[in-house]
């Protein structure tokens, strides 16, 4: 787990009313993925941040920030 | 020329998923195997249990290996052989059993390397042999490569 890393998935995903999966199937990726992406227990790439980002429409910095 | 296919990532899971499998089923072969050769009671109700795991792990890794045939058409040659996959958590979780499995063999492999044949060693495995202690490593490093998939690639409902 990444200690210094925090995110906001779970907050835009409850805002935007989308599941995991479908999340995951829209930036193509799995939802296993995107659980521990969400849940701070893997620390994604840099593409994926951009495309999570892109997805909800707003900048990195605010799907990703430093503790 | 390499063969390019775009896997889904939910595929690229299963097919790890049943790699670890594989790789536990294997180390139950192995042991199953080792133990039936230590067992010298033939009639003994434990040799038959041996004998049995010894039979149904060996079915299973049949099993499983016609199961991941399948995947051969959907997932990269990469993937399929190297285990190497484009969704990044399931490469994440590959590189990382493949890493332990790696220095659990490494490891094992110089300590038998420099240890197999002193007197101390060969006195405490006695009845096993050299080759025995090579089994028990690669069903070590067979149970871990299976365990940790398994474990990283657990269902977690907690938190959709």
């Amino acid at each position: 787990m990444n200690e210094d890393l925090d995110n906001h998935i779970h907050k835009l995903r409850l805002q935007h009313k989308i599941s995991q999966q479908e999340l995951a199937d829209a930036i193509g990726v799995s939802r296993k993925t995107i659980s521990t992406v969400e849940t701070g227990r893997f620390t994604p790439s840099v593409v994926i941040a951009l495309k999570i980002a892109a997805y909800f429409s707003v900048s990195v910095e605010q799907v990703f920030t430093l503790r | 020329m390499a063969k390019s296919i775009s896997a889904l990532p939910e595929q690229e899971q299963q097919y790890l998923t049943i790699t670890g499998k594989a790789s536990i089923a294997l180390a139950f072969f192995l042991l199953a195997e080792l133990l039936s050769t230590v067992i010298s009671k033939t009639d003994s109700v434990i040799y038959l249990l041996v004998d049995l795991t010894l039979f149904v792990s060996f079915i299973y890794c049949i099993v499983l290996a016609a199961k991941s045939m399948k995947f051969a058409k959907h997932i990269s040659n990469l993937g399929y052989w190297a285990l190497k996959f484009n969704d990044e958590y399931v490469d994440y979780v590959s590189s990382f059993s493949l890493r332990a499995t790696c220095h659990i063999m490494v490891i094992g492999g110089i300590f038998l390397a420099y240890s197999g044949d002193s007197n101390w060693f060969i006195g405490l495995i006695t009845p096993l042999k050299l080759t025995d202690a090579l089994q028990i490593l690669l069903c070590l490093a067979a149970a871990t490569h299976g365990a940790l998939i398994l474990w990283k690639l657990r269902k977690e409902e907690l938190y959709e």
